[in-house]
């Protein structure tokens, strides 16, 4: 059962300088307790997806296509008003920085409170309860006395554990993790994970987590989906994604892990950058920077070609090869 | 963490003499006007008739060489038989003595219950005053009427000021929040608005206060035509700070849990511009006292009998009046007085408050 349904999802954005395509043509399904990966350099519109769905785009200047499908209610032109009953509720978001995520004005359990006020009818004392025992579940000690502290008082780890406990006392049904563990140093991210993995355990959320971080992702997610320069090129289960990476550029992802054995040697990388978001180039955008690329990957965009297992590639290597072996194409 | 804060805040202000002392003198001032009927030795309303234009009374303390304590001469009126110019020849005789919580005009205090006490004194006497700022052109005291004009004046800045203030946060930070064509229209309004003299829109306003109100609707009215004019310079710095605060995640995050946008502003964007809204209130509160005077010294504002500053300021609007009774002027003294001390608190506020400047300061 899906419970997010994305489909040609465009989200455009006008500037001065141009036509931003930051989220260009994106399909892709969130099942029911599932952890689904979104994976890409940064400036790829992996946040621009997340942020789309919630409907934090301001338009204008946001242009937004497509059809995005929550439990079947279409969101796409959804009014404030039934958006804001929608978040936190039904679909809760965590951020990169945890620091800058809460408001340095109240303590950590006033906002949390605030979060659930929004959406519930308890009263505060029951509030204060629910946040405490929240807490305590996502491993904060001595929670009581922390309630009332203020988030300058607190680490960063600490800060997103309260961030992902206040966002599930509010019993959303999807979870949309933006790169939650980036800011937070290595041994705290894994604390984070392991914790996420359980809470999703317990409270049968959907996860949809973005990161740029391949370690992050084949330790939690079920499935990933690899985007770059705006679009899904590959998706597939994670050790399907990792045993046999198609695209070129997951292929490059892959090889640019640090692994023990290169040690003396140079790092493999992905030469080149993202390209700057109004000025993607034609045919297959990642052609620039791929050792593969054809004279056709300059003219036109390869379509999503299906693999078994449900692994999905985009990239011309696979339309030739499938052409000439006959196998469909999708 | 907090307390670290706190603490270098507090040493910042009191690093600040000019600051501490023009907090000391606010102080002073708004206990005075709180207990003005104590205070005033006459009912600012009473006249009388022989001591028009009386310079200020002097105080004696001793009688042919010998201390009696502070007291005061019987005054004749007389007029010079050449020039006709009024005179006061004192009558050593007649010696009233300087008292505290002498009986005088009824008043009621803080409008609860009636009494006469005044602090200092020398009672209701026929033929001699304690004027010690001199006497108006009515014979009214101008020491009490200062402390009771006090009132209107350092209230009018009080309130206009925090009516200012808020309209201003609160425009801003809708202006800065949503954006868009709200915000185009709120400051091209703002500088439509900006874009008029200050004075005459300000006399413009308050001649649309009826002669026919009395004097409390009236005040009000000076007040609210005060803080019309105020608040746009708050919205405009609150729109620029709200527009860099609601890029701030936390602003996201209370989005992303389904926060209403008014709750939004009230509770996260206000609120976190507040040092600023302290300082701007501190720094703008002499505007106000003065935009009152100029008002009142005009003859738009306040009306007789009630007083303000500025009011009886008018008085002192000729030169010979000037010339001849130079006492009048005193009141131009208090509004001065008021206004430095509301600057030197309001810069050392701000240089406290600066974030910035914590380096030198702690």
């Amino acid at each position: 059962m899906s419970i997010i349904q994305v489909e040609h999802l465009k989200s455009f954005f006008k500037t001065d300088e141009g036509i931003v395509k930051a989220v260009d043509d994106v399909s892709f399904e969130l099942r029911e307790n599932e952890i689904l990966a979104l994976v890409g350099e940064s400036g790829c519109g992996k946040s621009v997806t997340a942020q789309t769905i919630l409907g934090l785009l301001k338009s204008p200047p946001a242009m937004i296509e497509g059809s995005i499908k929550y439990h079947g209610q279409e969101l796409v032109g959804l009014s404030n008003k039934a958006y804001h009953k929608l978040r936190g509720k039904e679909i809760g978001m965590i951020f990169q920085e945890p620091m800058s995520a809460f408001d340095p004005l109240y303590t950590v359990g006033d906002q949390a409170a605030e979060a659930v006020a929004v959406h519930s009818k308890l009263n505060k004392p029951e509030i204060r309860d629910k946040i405490i025992a929240m807490f305590n579940k996502v491993g904060i000690p001595e929670a009581e006395n922390r309630y009332d502290e203020y988030p300058h008082q607190m680490s960063g780890g600490m800060l997103q554990r309260m961030l992902i406990a206040l966002t599930l006392a509010c019993d959303p049904k999807v979870l949309i993790a933006d790169e939650p563990t980036t800011a937070l140093d290595v041994t705290i991210q894994a604390q984070v994970l392991n914790l996420m993995r359980d809470l999703q355990n317990e409270f049968n959320t959907s996860i949809i987590f973005i990161t740029h971080d391949l370690g992050v992702v084949a330790e939690l997610s079920d499935r990933i989906h690899v985007m770059y320069a705006g679009k899904i090129v590959e998706k597939a289960d994670v050790v399907e994604l990792f045993d046999h990476p198609k695209h070129p550029y997951t292929k490059g992802l892959l090889a640019s892990r640090l692994k023990r054995e290169m040690k003396g040697q140079i790092l493999p990388f992905i030469k080149g950058t993202v390209p700057r978001a109004f000025e993607f180039p034609e045919g297959c955008r990642f052609h620039p920077r791929c050792p593969h690329a054809m004279e056709i990957c300059k003219q036109k965009d390869p379509d999503p070609v299906a693999f078994e297992n449900g692994h999905v590639c985009s990239c011309w290597l696979y339309l030739k090869q499938n052409k000439t072996d006959g196998v469909e194409s999708q | 963490m907090k307390g670290n804060t706190e603490l270098r805040v507090r040493k910042a202000f009191f690093k600040h003499k000019l600051g501490i002392i023009g907090m000391i003198i606010l102080i002073l001032l708004y206990l005075m006007i709180l207990f003005a009927d104590f205070l005033a030795p006459y009912n600012y309303q009473s006249t009388k008739r022989d001591f028009t234009f009386s310079e200020p009374t002097k105080i004696h303390w001793r009688k042919d060489g010998e201390f009696i304590g502070p007291h005061v001469y019987g005054m004749t009126k007389s007029r010079d038989p050449v020039t006709f110019a009024v005179k006061y020849v004192k009558d050593e005789e007649k010696i009233y003595p300087i008292r505290i919580f002498v009986r005088g005009d009824t008043y009621k205090f803080w409008g609860l219950w009636e009494t006469d006490i005044h602090l200092f004194g020398i009672g209701l006497q026929d033929d001699a005053v304690l004027y010690l700022f001199g006497g108006d052109r009515f014979g009214r005291d101008l020491f009490s009427r200062v402390l009771i004009g006090g009132r209107v004046s350092l209230t009018a800045g009080l309130i206009g000021t925090l009516i200012a203030v808020v309209i201003g946060a609160v425009v801003g930070a809708f202006s800065g929040y949503y954006g868009g064509w709200i915000d185009v229209v709120i400051q091209r309004l703002i500088e439509i608005l900006r874009s008029f003299p200050r004075i005459p829109l300000w006399l413009a306003l308050a001649m649309l206060l009826p002669p026919t109100w009395p004097s409390t609707t009236v005040y009000l009215g000076i007040v609210i035509v005060l803080s019309f004019i105020g608040w746009m310079g708050v919205a405009r710095v609150i729109r620029g700070m709200v527009l860099s605060l609601r890029e701030k995640e936390y602003i996201l995050a209370a989005q992303v849990i389904g926060q209403s946008n008014f709750k939004i502003i009230t509770k996260h964007l206000i609120p976190n511009t507040v040092t600023y809204l302290v300082v701007v209130s501190t720094l703008s509160i002499p505007g106000m006292i003065l935009g009152e005077s100029s008002i009142s010294f005009l003859g738009l504002g306040i009306k007789e009998p009630m007083t303000s500053w500025g009011l009886l300021l008018k008085q002192a609007q000729s030169l010979s009046d000037i010339q001849a009774h130079p006492w009048l002027m005193i009141p131009g003294l208090f509004i001065i007085l008021a206004v430095l001390s509301f600057n030197f608190v309001g810069d050392a506020l701000r240089d406290a408050l600066d974030p910035y400047r914590t380096v030198d300061k702690v």
